[in-house]
Formats: structure tokens, sequence, C-alpha cells
């Protein structure tokens, strides 16, 4: 009898690289029932001791949330239970300052994922997320010294209370969107950064978000101010064990670039492929600023982010390239939104898409160029790579230019890997398989190129073994 | 300077060898039992009109799954090749220069040389990356390759000469035992033609490898000395000489070969 697709998807699915799969056995110390109601949302502030106007905005939020519909477009959210997920879970007593100081089972995860190793070899400081919670956190000492804040959200509420109550949701609003309601009503971690007025942190800081048990909702909030003439690269990675249950991550990400600052923000998303991952992020770019989104995409069942920046001071700039690859039963709608509302403002957007194995990408862009944003210049690059036929790729760009000033240039291209070029590599000693993973890296170089090296190694390897699971 | 005439295995692995082949491309059969033994050192002329099949038989050799071998062998010295994969091919020496190259976006011919390095499977040696670099810097320089064509896209807005001097690039960095050329003369001047079988004639010396090439056009004949030269009309060989043979079609065309067989 022939294998049915089915049965070959699972299997392939069971031999798949995720090497980030494993589970790890943790002694909650809280957990919030299941389901999201405003007892669940008042329990998570009372655990958290939060002063009274943060509950509040959680408690409209979650009205916003409930009045809000589920989009319709972009991926299918329809098989998204609510009430199956659990909003809070607390995996440890208190973040800690040590290494040493986290729990041993914990600790093991996150040494399995090199965390610990990558502080030591090259970074100014680690964040780690462990379901709701930030476990552990670090910052070089001289930073510290120089004013830098780098702390878990629910820490900087505390020991910073009038920043964040200034900044919070100020760019994006519990309104914005039904998913940025529900972050802010059950928000728990993320990082809190401060860089201030002209100092330059050179190396990155990084945070690592892991989710562990089955069914859990992770909702982390991230805050990044940078002063003027400021300078700042955060890099996120994340990962999850492969449930037969789905968990859904959905964060919201703030960014203020101040006049003549800095800020990039490196994503490495790769969530196993039971995960929705639902996430808003904004930055919003003053004068002479300059703002870059890289994400990568790589891992998760459906994701849905346009990284955004709002382009509002004279001659500020914004770039968001973008890497997405979709797999077997994978969806990724990504792509990149940017607002100009001032003169001489520039902004590139360029995303790279891979599918492959019946798996889907989606571009979706916006580029709005405002009355008063005279001179601005705008580009977009979209190009695809699909791999095989059961697989798919789509580009909804939208450019709504007001101002006859602006120069938009705009290109999109679909390529696919033909059965000619594989068979050429063949010909040179390459197999099948080889041959599409030097096809494959070699289409999302440009993008990977661009980050800093140990992750650029490291998602190159990613990218072959991927590749090594979908042929054949 | 024949430094490594002398090769490890060189016994089993001195000649190439089609025999009585058959190839098919859909149903149609357009290669009818050729034979044909190519040796180390060799230089083949394979000679034929237009869709007599020569690109086929080529591409057959190479195990490109679109001609398929309905009768017939393939052997590399002692070793069948008749059902290996093209991979397998390239690994164990052979060489195919392709008449029309396809693209290959993102893939670079620095980026395939130096994945094709990595693999302990090919026909190069493993040498060090430092050695592979100014090997390659000294090919390009050889065929009259800018530095920056390395890290394009394959093919992708190729003239015509700058896809045969890429193939001819990757075979000197490759290092096969036997090589068909298909066409290496269509696409090049004449100036870019002369330095690629320049090239080709120092690796040839230097590694004793055996070459095959294919055209349609005798003036080929002013730049190679052949040992051998084939005719091929209607996916038959018709005739087997030597360059007496490139004369007489550069003077009275393929006509004096369509008549019947007996010839």
């Amino acid at each position: 009898m022939p294998v049915s697709q089915q049965t070959k998807t699972r299997i392939s699915r069971t031999i798949s690289p995720y090497r980030l799969g494993f589970r790890t056995k943790v002694h909650e110390v809280f957990r919030a029932p299941r389901g999201l109601s405003e007892d669940v949302v008042r329990l998570i502030s009372k655990q958290k001791n939060e002063p009274a106007w943060m509950l509040e905005k959680r408690l409209a939020a979650l009205q916003v949330f409930y009045a809000k519909p589920l989009p319709t477009w972009g991926g299918d959210l329809s098989a998204i239970d609510f009430d199956s997920i659990y909003y809070y879970v607390k995996p440890t007593k208190g973040g800690a300052k040590r290494w040493e100081d986290v729990p041993p089972n914990i600790k093991k995860t996150f040494e399995k994922i090199g965390i610990p190793e990558a502080e030591r070899k090259y970074l100014a400081g680690v964040g780690s997320q462990f379901e709701s919670e930030v476990v552990y956190h670090s910052l070089q000492e001289e930073l510290r010294k120089q004013g830098v804040i780098f702390l878990g959200m629910d820490d900087a509420l505390r020991a910073h209370p009038a920043i964040v109550r200034k900044y919070f949701g100020t760019l994006v609003p519990a309104s914005d969107n039904k998913f940025a309601a529900l972050n802010t009503a059950v928000w728990s971690g993320g990082s809190f950064i401060y860089v201030p007025r002209g100092v330059h942190v050179v190396l990155p800081l990084q945070a690592y978000f892991r989710i562990n048990r089955q069914s859990m909702g992770q909702f982390e909030r991230t805050l990044i101010i940078a002063d003027e003439g400021s300078s700042v690269h955060y890099v996120e990675g994340c990962s999850a064990p492969q449930y037969t249950k789905d968990s859904l991550h959905s964060a919201v990400v703030e960014i203020f670039v101040k006049k003549g600052a800095k800020v990039q923000y490196t994503t490495i998303q790769n969530w196993s492929d039971n995960v929705y991952n639902l996430v808003t992020k904004r930055a919003s770019a003053d004068q002479d600023a300059r703002m870059i989104w890289l994400d990568c995409n790589i891992g998760s069942k459906l994701t849905m982010k346009y990284p955004s920046i709002i382009l509002r001071g004279r001659n500020a700039r914004g770039e968001i390239q973008s890497l997405a690859v979709a797999g077997s039963l994978q969806h990724q709608d990504a792509g990149g939104k940017v607002i100009h509302a001032a003169p001489d403002t520039s902004s590139t957007i360029v995303s790279r898409s891979i599918s492959r194995d019946g798996g889907r990408t989606s571009y979706r862009g916006l580029v709005r160029i405002g009355k008063a944003a005279r001179n601005a210049t705008v580009r977009v690059v979209c190009d695809a790579l699909i791999l095989d036929p059961s697989s798919r790729s789509d580009t909804y760009p939208t450019m709504i230019v007001n101002e006859a000033s602006a120069k938009v240039a705009h290109e999109a291209t679909v390529a696919k890997i033909s059965e000619e070029a594989l068979q050429y590599l063949q010909t040179r000693g390459f197999t099948a398989t080889h041959a599409s993973s030097l096809i494959v890296n070699g289409f999302a170089e440009p993008i990977v190129q661009q980050l800093p090296m140990e992750y650029a190694v490291e998602l190159r390897r990613l990218l072959e073994l991927e590749m090594t699971g979908s042929v054949g | 300077m024949k430094k490594r005439t002398v090769k490890k295995n060189s016994s089993s692995l001195h000649s190439f060898r089609c025999h009585n082949l058959s190839v098919q491309v859909g149903e149609k059969q357009v290669v009818h039992s050729v034979s044909l033994l190519l040796r180390s050192g060799e230089t083949h002329i394979l000679m034929g009109p237009n869709g007599s099949g020569k690109s086929t038989l080529v591409g057959a050799f190479m195990g490109l799954p679109q001609y398929k071998i309905s009768r017939g062998s393939l052997q590399l010295g002692k070793m069948s090749l008749t059902k290996a994969p093209s991979e397998k091919r390239a690994a164990t020496g052979l060489f195919l220069g392709f008449q029309n190259p396809p693209v290959l976006p993102g893939v670079s011919a620095l980026s395939l040389l130096r994945h094709a390095r990595s693999m302990k499977s090919s026909g190069i040696a493993p040498f060090d990356l430092k050695e592979f670099a100014a090997i390659l810097k000294r090919a390009a320089a050889q065929l009259g390759i800018d530095q920056s064509f390395l890290t394009r896209s394959l093919n992708e807005g190729f003239s015509g000469g700058e896809k045969k001097k890429s193939e001819i690039l990757q075979l000197l960095m490759l290092r096969p035992s036997f090589a068909f050329l298909d066409e290496i003369d269509s696409g090049l001047d004449i100036d870019a033609l002369k330095v690629c079988l320049d090239a080709l004639r120092a690796y040839q010396a230097q590694q004793n490898a055996g070459l095959l090439f294919v055209t349609h056009n005798p003036s080929l004949l002013r730049y190679v000395t052949p040992t051998h030269v084939h005719i091929m009309i209607r996916g038959r060989i018709v005739r087997t000489g030597t360059r007496d043979l490139m004369d007489l079609v550069a003077d009275k065309g393929f006509a004096p070969f369509l008549k019947p067989k007996a010839l």
C-alpha cells in the first residue's frame, strides 16, 4: 500500500530537525487556572504587587480584547482555544542576578540552548524568560555605571514606575488590535531598556524566551528607550517544546528612538510548530534617528507580525529586513509597516521568504507617506523562493502616498527552485538535499549576513538542517 | 610539470567508455547504440548537425534524468556508472560543461566551489581554504574573469561568453579526469575562445585529463588538436577518424555523411 501524504508528513515531522523541542520538568511556584477572566487578570496583577494604574490598564484592555473580533485577514486563527490556555505560570520565586541562583532544571534548559555561554562570549547583557517570568538577568557592570538600565519589565515597573508609566502603551495602545489588547491585559515579563543620552552599547543585549509547558500563553512586554545620540542592539531568540496542543505567544514591543539615536532590534524566532506567534512591534524615530528591525522567522505554526516604524522627525531613517521560512503546516504572514510623518525621511523594506513542503509565506506591507513628509524615499523589495508545487507564497503590498515629492520604488520577485538548477548542482557533486540547501542559503544570505556573526553561523546551520528534513 | 600524472588508482580510472548506448528523451529514442572510448590525455571532438543527439549523449554521460539510458553501459575504468546518480559521477571524476547552464539564484561560483571543496566525496582534493582562494584567483585571472564575478549569482544576467567561462572555471577547480564540453565555442568570441582553450590545454597537460568537445562548428579545429573525431548523424556515430574528418566537414559540411549508413 502506498504511504499516504498525511503519514509522510507525520514521518517527516517526527524526524524534523527541530532541536529545541525538548521538555523540562519544573516545579512551578504559582499557576493561574486555565482560561481568561477578570479574576485571572486581577490574580496576575496581585501576584506582581502592581500599582493600581497598571491593574486599571489591564482591566480596560481585557474589555477591548472581548469587544474586538478575531482578525479574518492574514492567517487562520479560528483554532485558537482561548479557554484552554494558561495565561500566567510563575516558574521560580524571583529573577536571579547570578546564574548559579537559577533553579537547576531551568538552568539546564538554557544551557542546552547555549545562553550562558553566549553571554560570556559576546553579549553585554542577558535576560532569560521561562514561561511567564524573567528568571535571570544580567548586565555588564561598566554599562550599569554609565546609567544603562536593562531589567525584566516587572522589575522595571517596580524600580522605575514613572518612566514605565510615561511610555507604556503609548506607541501600541490596547485598542490597536485584539492581540495587543490581550497582551496589555495579561502581560508578564519582557525587557526594559533605557540607554542614556550619548551612551553607545557596543555589544548586543540579548533576551531569550522559552515556553516549556503545553497550552502555555506567553505575553511578554518590551519597552526600549534610546535617548538622544545613543545606540543599542537588542537580540531576541525563542523556542519551545513540540506538543500536540497549541501554545500562544503574543508580545508587544514598543521602541522610542530619540533624536540622533540608533536602535537595532534583531529577532530569531524559532518556536516549535505548535505555537501561534501573534506579535505587535512598533518603533518611533525622531529627528536624525535610525531604527532597524531585523526579523527572522523560522519556526511557529502561524506567525502574524509586521514590525512598524513611525518616522516622525526630519531625516529619520527606518529599515525592516525580514526572512521567513515556512515548512510543513507552517504559515509565516510577515512584513512591515512604515509611516513617513516628517520631511526628508527614508525607509527600506526588504523581505525574503522561503516556502517548502506545503508551507506558506505571505508578505504584508504598508508604507504611508503623509502630507508633511516632503522628499521621502521608500524602497520595498520582496523576494520569494518556492521549493515545491505544494508550497505557496503571496504578496500584499500597500502604498499610500499623499506627497508628490516622494520617491517610491517597489520590486517583487518570485523564484521557484528549478529542477534544472538542482540537476546542475548534482553534476557538480552535490546531492539533491545539499543542492537545495545551497540554493536556500544563498537566497537567505543577504539577510543572514546582517546578523551578528555568531547568529549568522547558527542560522545558516539551521537552514541547512531544515533542508535535510525536506527533500527526498 | 606533469607532477600529478601518476595518480593513485590511475590504472582503474584511465578510461571512460560507453558501450552500445541508447538514450531516450521521453518516448523518443534519440541516441542509438553509440560506443566510444575516451582515454586519459586524449582529445575527442564529437561533431554533427543540430539535433543529431550530441547534447543528449553527453547529458546521458553525466546522468541528467531527462536523458534515459534504455540500453548499453557506461564505465569509468572498471566501475559501472550506468545507474549512478549525477553526484556520484561527478565524485568519480566526470564533468559536463553545459551548453546552456541554468540560473542559480543566490548561488555564486565562489559558494558553489567552496562547498564542493568541503565535500569529501568530490573530485577535488580537500586542500586548505587559503590555497583554495589562491588557486581560484589564479584560475579566474587565467580566464580573464573579474573577481566581482565570482560572488554574483551564477548565470544570472551572464552573457553567453561569461557562462562558458564560468563553466571552464568550475572545471579547472573541480579537477575532473574526464570532461565533456558541450558547444563551448558558441557565444564566445575568438579571443575568449582562445583563452578558454589555452586554459583547458594547460589543464589537460597537467592532469592528463580526457576531453570530449561537442560542436557543430569545424572552426574549433583551428585551436584544438584532436586525437579522435566522431561524426554523429541522427543519433548514431557514423564515422570516427582524425582531424582529416574535420577538414572534410569544414570543406563540405555534413552532407557526405547524410547518405545511407554504408559510409
